[in-house]
């Protein structure tokens, strides 16, 4: 991912950090972990749950666009992690403690500039969930998380599994069922034996 | 100069010269206890923090609002909830539980200010923090907890800011609050009584005395 704009401050970065990779479903924090790092996304995508397995809603992802933060909202006090995060693609994170962050950004503008606007963008994804929940049907949300999903890899071909797509939203799979018909009705989508395609926005 | 204000302000332990820049380009405003008041869901050029009271933030949805946290300015709490995504506003709105003061202060003085002051800084990092976590408690009741347990948290919480077991809250605005039916919440607080939690009355439901 291009990173030109941050390439000075990746550099002063990775030599506070290590980096670590993650595979495809790795679970890279549980809900209830301690820690005191925050992490920076070099290469890939994940997700941010609410639960502690794999079976949890989905919160938001964070990309490797603009060098995404995964902080984990405790950078004053190690309080327990509140989410779990899971690979979604091949990940390269580097870890930094939060400590360093902290002196580092005092006289770095870019490093503070970051990091508030994470904590911003994590509360803005968190205020779009909460509204999506309280305010929308279950065929909407399932349309939305499906638009999400298709700008995420760039495709209007998804190929989700029930279950996947189930836990995410948490609801039922018969649930997901109908309302994938539903939206098949609504000529939304149209399905081709497992794979699902956005007709329409 | 509102001596006021800068008495509130001066009760944060922030620099007298913060203060005095804070004085000079904010825009105050005071509600009183009860008030009723609209968040600008589009102001993207004002930080709104609350400096004295409490109150009680809503989401607000077509013709009704939906209750999500309380915010106390125990520690400046920042406010400015604004979202834009899928280029639609979300709303917010808020009662104030006591008489309370907002300042809205211009976002590019509070990223200056941020950056010559680290105690601004941290009172932001601080308040996102907070919300984060009171946004996932929501989040976590609304899909985890049912009606039952989350009707009798709101109670216990509305004993704590009403001072009293004995409350006063028509059916349908519990029922909005939690985004449920009128119905359910009758329901459920029967179930309640029944189980000697509390006791309803021609107007009112009195908590028992273990549950607060």
């Amino acid at each position: 991912m291009d990173h030109k704009i941050y390439q000075g401050l990746l550099s002063l970065l990775s030599s506070h950090g290590h980096i670590k990779s993650y595979y495809p479903n790795d679970i890279i924090v549980s809900k209830g972990d301690i820690t005191d790092q925050t992490a920076f996304l070099l290469d890939g995508l994940v997700k941010v749950t609410m639960g502690k397995e794999q079976n949890a809603l989905l919160l938001y992802h964070i990309t490797d666009f603009d060098l995404g933060v995964i902080s984990f909202m405790n950078i004053y006090e190690d309080t327990p992690i509140q989410t779990t995060v899971i690979a979604i693609k091949q990940t390269k994170l580097l870890w930094v403690s939060n400590q360093i962050l902290l002196d580092l950004s005092t006289n770095n503008q870019e490093l503070k500039h970051i990091l508030i606007t994470s904590y911003h963008n994590n509360n803005q994804h968190l205020l779009h969930k909460i509204n999506e929940i309280l305010t929308l049907s279950v065929e909407d949300r399932l349309f939305e998380y499906l638009i999400t999903k298709s700008s995420l890899f760039n495709t209007k071909k998804l190929e989700l599994t029930r279950f996947e797509i189930a836990s995410d939203l948490n609801i039922s799979k018969e649930a997901v069922s109908r309302a994938l018909k539903q939206l098949d009705d609504q000529n939304r989508i149209s399905r081709n034996s497992r794979i699902i395609i956005i007709e329409s926005f | 100069m509102d001596l006021s204000l800068k008495h509130h302000l001066v009760n944060f332990d922030l620099p007298e010269k913060l203060i005095d820049l804070i004085n000079s380009h904010c825009i105050v405003k005071k509600y009183h206890q009860k008030d009723y008041f609209f968040h600008e869901g589009h102001s993207n050029n004002y930080t709104t923090l609350l400096i004295k009271g409490s109150l009680e933030l809503y989401l607000e949805h077509i013709d009704k609002k939906i209750l999500l946290y309380p915010l106390t300015s125990k520690q400046i709490c920042l406010i400015s909830l604004t979202n834009l995504f899928g280029g639609y506003p979300v709303n917010f709105s808020s009662i104030a539980l006591e008489d309370c003061i907002l300042l809205s202060i211009p976002l590019d003085k509070v990223i200056d200010w941020s950056s010559e002051f680290p105690i601004l800084r941290e009172l932001i990092i601080k308040s996102h923090q907070h919300h984060y976590s009171s946004i996932l408690r929501v989040i976590q009741s609304l899909i985890e907890e049912p009606l039952e347990n989350r009707l009798l948290s709101y109670l216990k919480l509305k004993t704590v800011y009403h001072n009293s077991n004995e409350l006063s809250i028509p059916h349908q605005q519990i029922a909005n609050d939690l985004n449920c039916s009128r119905e359910a919440v009758s329901r459920t607080l029967k179930k309640l009584e029944k189980n000697n939690i509390l006791k309803r009355n021609i107007r009112s439901i009195t908590l028992n005395d273990e549950q607060t």
